[in-house]
């Protein structure tokens, strides 16, 4: 290699994003493929529903490349990937109950042999009935768990006191993760009979425990690395499993180490979704405009197992009142299984399906009204002290002072719009404005627990491990961070290790936006074990009383004199302090009663206001979201750049999924939308103008450094352009905002401009 | 034996074509660009491609560098050429481009951020306009506002455009030894002898027809290699297609008397910036912005673009309303036809396997202007559910002239609405006029249900598609009055 003359000194680490920035970052399908590495492929089922007792293998195994064909008799352990619900197996026997169900799986000097040979894999199928509809589910009383409810006040009470009720229904529909790598885990057989797999999972210990299960070994024997995800948005909580249970089979059966990486086509037809939700809301009001009671029916969309349905319906039920105070609540979910591939936690978790029926409700009743729904969402934000309807009240509510700040803006555009449309142009404006309230900590509250391993070594660097996986939510660079501020050095002397369960046992899924808080918070722990024994030394040193030591960019100070890190850090070594610690932490204070739905589930609720402007042609049915402006309450950022992108991207997906992104499957439950040519995310040129001002403020209970959660909450604004969208269509044509079923496809656009029949 | 020079090194290509994000990635040991849809639609996996082209500009010996996908290309393709990755573009410390997503937010995940490299480096190169060159980059963490900055910024730094490779590199936008391996490629390219004539490539195919091949001709490979999946075999099917895309024949626009003259192989990156069509067809070049991204633009050729036959091809749809026709040759010579006689039935044309379509001939436009446009899921960057093209002829005032009219996504291939066209002929320009061309519309054309739409919204876009062009070249053209 030469030495680039034209650029810069390289300077001595190079940071996360600069790898990222170069290329030279790996990820899980960048590594170098060991010698006689093979690749193994899922055979999967072409039918929605079916029953089989004989697999045919031969055609597959006679394709020049492939080694071995697997299917659920040559599984060591038990069949078995679920976390929670353990209803799904590896490879199914017997029965499948989806397309695109795994049965068997082929294994092959090649992926592309592999990817033939698990095209001649086949069965004696023996087709059953499928249902691909919750409402059918619901009917047929196929449930997931049974129906939950959340409840406050007394609904049936309430309507009385009512003197506008309005009711709707609502169908919200689904969409694909499109995590730009997909799912990939690279398994490498040890000479102790375990497994080491690199897999791209958002959750390293679920994945080891069902690849220790599937192979009937203890967890110390099977090592789960990730490098980095190349998106994950829940995609790769639940779903990376499959692949790295896959790939450690093969390589623990086979003696060699195996790859399972499926090109785009597979994974969308393979993995789930984001659940669709059927639902049907009442809203009933007084004569000042106050919400006086809420009545909804979610049905969600399960697919064939649980997944993670509950924990997402649940959430749903938490956010269902969004960031209202509505004194008469009760909300029923029903999680319903379908044949659908098992849908999964996608970025909002249920929150944004539910925060989107009570939109809708507030729309229905702003038409039945003839006010703008914002003159309603005003009056009824939530204020300090108000109740959920599960048990908790709201602390720090700024929600009201975030939506104060964007009137401005409302009232201006609100008047602009109107003058607009009544010129009856053929570009009609529509705006909304979303406000969010979304808690933050895990819904299950044996997950808000987190470990991490600091070493400072003796040349003064330091290195931390968590349990976090980093997939461009900037987790690493927060870690980084608060342990430099803890530490009170630069923070080109602190390396943040990629996970490794090795390092750090047990840890909860990267989720429910609760990175940084969790982990941040556990390295913040370590760091203050470390700096305990440094401080005893630097006092002696210095000649003065440990607690008056003060440690900041690199220097240690105490009393008139000053020390430097490095040579502390020695210092301390020669004087056998410990220079290394594990800490825990836990968020404290959550409980949850799951039999009356009551408790504190929460460490604390992100709020922010979005006001969302879109404008669609009448002529064509062409609609587009063209500027967002955004408050959004984040504490005291750790990382603004970070956190605007979060807010910025979750927006971005968030309108996709209410726009251009449609699923579409044929009547055998096939998926047609199956590639990037047919399913469709936004492009450069379909993201609006995003202005976002950050209010920055009290953090919370639990956010570490006072720095909040940020990487879902945002995605809630994204639901604004179906509303922003829908005002526009109904400038031309009124019926339109009765209609409440996403996405806003420029067919659908078009359909209920001139169609609504 | 055919070589390559990749980033700095000179290397050989494999005997058998292959894909090259492959190659690249597990030949070669260099995984930055990305395989992410495997399909041309996400620009993860673009590469540089360095090509000196004496076809376009004889003697020529300045190479020309525009990004490309790696995903769809193969390496037969790059035979005689320089590919920069971007691993080429540094070896650790970051380039400007580099520096500009990382500090503006341009960068989450970073999966996509080595194609998005390329493509500002490779806008940056030929002096484009750099938003428009990203915009086939997909970014699934949305990080598109940072997208955003970062252009802003490199935009204001790079007032002044490198002139050459060596200037780049003295910018810090590639590695100079990369640039110094660029400076060597028009004589690597003249050794390597890519560019054969087209009578050679007719006896090739005359000879693979009788092995009993079949008609085995590629030129931007972006839809044939979308027809033969790499894991499908594709090697023994088609162990070397024989490439069109080098045949100087097929690659020249010229202009006379009769009209303009595009060779076959002339991509539509070509055709937007050529002056001799933007000449004639003005607005043609802002029509084409609209299909599929830059990068594939590159490659695109008019010809693999009507040989493909697809029901919504852009091209095919504004060449049928310009009464375009075709040269197509063969080892017992060439004939012309209309392009309009050209389609038999869904992907299947006239095209027997020993004939390759050499030129396409569009009259002068003598007055007439050309209306054109489509509607997708997604405005940019996305197939049409339904396309329209326009061309009408000079008129009087509260007229129309002469209207020539075609359509796609509403039949099993792009048609020529006559009757419709017909309707508008010389008649006045009213809500009457167009009622009754609508009406014509709905028998002749016979759209079906699919994934682009159901077929009761691609007919009535359709009609609306011919409002909104009348309205386009009539603003106050009344075209509420015409809905039903
Ligand atoms: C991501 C993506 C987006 C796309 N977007 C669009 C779009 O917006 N609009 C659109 O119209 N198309 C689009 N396409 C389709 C395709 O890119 C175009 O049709 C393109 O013009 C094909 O040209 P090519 O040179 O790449 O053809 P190739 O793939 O090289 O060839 C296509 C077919 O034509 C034959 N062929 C090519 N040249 C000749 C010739 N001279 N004589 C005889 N046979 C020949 C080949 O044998 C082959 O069967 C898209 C494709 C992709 C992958
Ligand atoms: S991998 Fe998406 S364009 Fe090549
Ligand atoms: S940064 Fe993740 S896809 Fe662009």
């Amino acid at each position: 290699m030469s030495t680039p003359s034209a650029h810069a000194a390289p300077a001595q680490v190079s940071s996360w994003l600069e790898l990222l920035a170069t290329g030279s970052a790996r990820f899980s399908g960048d590594l170098p493929l060991p010698p006689g590495c093979l690749h193994a492929l899922p055979a999967v089922s072409p039918h929605a529903h079916a029953k089989f007792s004989r697999i045919e293998i031969a055609a597959a195994l006679a394709e020049p490349g492939v080694v071995a064909v697997f299917t659920a008799a040559d599984i060591p352990g038990a069949n078995q990937i679920s976390n929670l619900a353990h209803d799904e197996p590896l490879l199914a026997a017997g029965e499948v109950h989806c397309v695109g169900q795994p049965y068997a799986l082929v294994v092959a000097d090649s992926a592309d042999a592999a990817w033939r040979g698990s095209r001649l894999v086949t069965a004696d199928w023996q087709p059953l009935p499928a249902c691909f509809d919750a409402r059918a589910a619901f009917a047929a009383g196929e449930l997931i768990q049974p129906p939950r409810t959340f409840s406050l006040g007394d609904v049936d009470a309430a309507w009385a006191a009512c003197t506008t009720v309005v009711s709707g229904e609502v169908d919200i529909g689904s969409a694909e993760h499109v995590y730009l790598e997909t799912q990939c885990a690279l398994a490498l057989p040890r000479d102790d009979g375990g497994v080491s797999v690199h897999s791209a999972t958002q959750s390293p210990s679920s994945t080891q425990k069902a690849v220790a299960a599937i192979l009937g070994l203890a967890m110390h024997l099977v090592e789960i690395e990730v490098e980095r995800l190349g998106g994950g948005f829940g995609g790769k909580e639940e779903q990376a499993t499959l692949w790295a249970c896959l790939a450690a089979l093969a390589a623990k059966s086979l003696g060699r180490p195996v790859r399972s990486w499926p090109e785009r086509r597979d994974d969308m037809a393979i993995t789930g979704k984001r659940h669709p939700y059927q639902a049907a809301f009442r809203i009933g009001l007084d004569d000042a405009g106050r919400f006086v009671a809420y009545e909804a029916r979610l049905l969600q969309n399960a697919g064939w197992c649980a997944d993670l349905s509950t924990a997402i319906l649940e959430r749903s039920l938490f956010h269902a009142t969004n960031a209202y105070f509505i004194p008469n609540v009760r909300v029923t979910a029903a999680s319903c299984r379908t044949n659908l591939p098992s849908n999964t936690a996608f970025r909002g978790f249920g929150a944004p399906q539910g925060i989107f029926v009570i939109e809708a409700a507030i729309r229905a009743a702003a038409r039945e009204l003839g006010v703008p729904a914002e003159v309603l969402q005003a009056k009824n934000l939530l204020r300090e002290g108000d109740a959920f309807p599960y048990g908790m009240r709201i602390a720090g509510a700024c929600v009201g002072d975030c939506w104060q700040a964007l009137v401005p803006a409302i009232t201006a555009r609100r008047a602009e719009f109107a003058r607009w449309n009544a010129g009856k142009p053929r570009r009609r404006k529509g705006l909304a404005v979303v406000p969010v309230c979304f808690g933050i900590s895990f819904t299950a509250t044996l997950l808000n627990q987190a470990e991490a391993l600091v070493h400072v070594y003796v040349d003064g660097s330091v290195v931390v491990s968590t349990g976090a996986v980093d997939m461009g939510q900037g987790v690493y660079g927060k870690i980084q961070r608060v342990v430099a501020l803890t530490l009170g050095i630069p923070e080109a002397l602190v390396r943040v290790a990629g996970t490794s369960t090795l390092r750090v046992a047990n840890v909860s899924p990267t989720a429910a936006s609760t990175g940084a808080d969790l982990n941040g918070a556990a390295a913040r722990e370590a760091c203050l074990v470390i700096a305990g024994g440094l401080r005893r030394v630097a006092g002696e040193l210095l000649d003065c009383p440990p607690g008056s030591i003060g440690f900041s960019d690199g220097v240690v100070a105490g009393g008139e004199k000053t020390l430097g890190w490095r040579e502390l850090v020695a210092a301390a070594w020669a004087r056998r302090v410990c220079l290394s610690a594990l800490a825990h932490y836990a968020t404290p204070g959550l409980f949850f009663d799951r039999e009356r739905n009551q408790g504190q589930p929460f460490a604390y609720h992100v709020q922010g206001v979005a006001l969302v402007e879109a404008s669609v042609d009448v002529l064509l049915g062409s609609g587009r979201v063209d500027r967002v402006e955004v408050v959004h309450d984040i504490g005291r950022s750790l990382d603004r750049l970070t956190d605007l992108g979060q807010i910025e991207g979750a927006l971005v997906q968030g309108i996709g999924w209410m726009t251009c992104e449609e699923i579409v499957r044929d009547d055998a439950g096939r998926l047609l939308s199956d590639s990037l040519a047919t399913y469709k995310i936004p492009d450069l040129d379909s993201a609006p103008e995003i202005v976002v001002r950050l209010r920055e403020g009290a953090g919370g209970p639990g956010a570490v450094l006072n720095s909040k959660a940020v990487g879902e909450p945002p995605l809630v604004y994204g639901l604004g352009a179906y509303f922003a969208l829908q005002e526009a269509i109904a400038s031309w044509r009124p019926e339109a905002a009765a209609v409440f079923r996403t996405p806003l496809s420029s067919e659908r656009i078009f359909m209920l401009l001139h169609d609504v029949a | 034996m055919s070589l390559l020079i990749l980033n700095a090194r000179t290397i050989e290509l494999p005997e058998d074509d292959r894909p090259l994000l492959a190659f690249l990635r597990e030949g070669q040991r260099l995984t930055a660009a990305k395989p992410a849809c495997n399909g041309g639609d996400c620009g993860a996996c673009l590469v540089l491609l360095g090509e000196v082209v004496p076809e376009l500009a004889p003697g020529a010996s300045e190479a020309r560098y525009c990004a490309v996908n790696s995903c769809l290309l193969g390496t037969d393709r790059v035979a005689g050429t320089q590919l920069i990755t971007a691993e080429g573009l540094s070896s650790g410390p970051l380039t400007p481009v580099q520096r500009a997503l990382a500090e503006e937010g341009g960068i989450q995940c970073g999966y996509c951020t080595p194609g998005l490299v390329v493509a500002l480096t490779a806008a940056l190169l030929n002096g484009d306009p750099l938003l428009s060159a990203v915009s086939g980059n997909l970014c699934r963490c949305g990080a598109y506002a940072g997208v955003r900055r970062a252009c802003a910024r490199i935009a204001r730094d790079f007032a002044q455009r490198p002139r050459s490779l060596r200037e780049a590199a003295a910018l810090g936008l590639l590695l100079p030894e990369v640039a110094a391996a660029g400076e060597q490629l028009a004589a690597f390219a003249a050794q390597a002898t890519v560019g054969t004539g087209l009578a050679e490539k007719l006896q090739q195919l005359d000879a693979l027809n009788r092995q009993g091949q079949g008609r085995l001709v590629v030129a931007g490979e972006s839809d044939w290699s979308l027809q033969h999946a790499h894991q499908a075999k594709r090697e023994l099917v088609a162990p070397h297609a024989l490439q069109l895309h080098r045949v100087t024949e097929l690659r020249r626009i010229r202009a006379d008397a009769d009209g303009l003259h595009i060779g076959a192989a002339v991509s539509v990156a070509e055709l937007l910036s050529s002056p001799l069509i933007a000449a004639d067809w003005p607005e043609l070049p802002s029509f084409l912005e609209f299909f599929a991204s830059p990068a594939i633009r590159n490659v695109a050729t008019i010809g693999g673009n009507l040989v493909n036959a697809s029901p919504i091809a852009d091209l095919a749809v504004i060449l049928l309303a310009l009464d375009a026709e075709l040269s197509i040759v063969s080892l017992a010579g060439c004939r012309r036809i209309p392009l309009s006689g050209f389609y038999l039935a869904y992907h299947r044309t006239g095209l027997a396997a020993d004939e390759v379509l050499s030129e396409v001939h569009v009259p002068p436009a003598g007055g007439r202007r050309l209306r054109y446009r489509k509607v997708a899921r997604r405005e940019h960057d996305d197939i049409a559910s339904v396309n329209l093209a326009l061309a009408v002829g000079h008129a009087s005032s509260g007229y129309f002239g002469e209207v020539s009219l075609a359509v796609g996504g509403v039949g099993p291939y792009p048609l020529r609405l006559p009757r419709a066209a017909a309707a508008l002929c010389g008649r006045p320009l009213c809500a009457a006029t167009l009622r009754e061309a609508l009406s014509l519309i709905d028998e002749e054309i016979a759209p079906i249900d699919d994934l682009r739409g159901s077929a009761a919204y691609k007919r009535r876009l359709l009609k609306h598609l011919l409002l909104d062009q009348v309205a386009a070249l009539h603003p106050d053209f009344a075209w509420e009055e015409c809905l039903s």
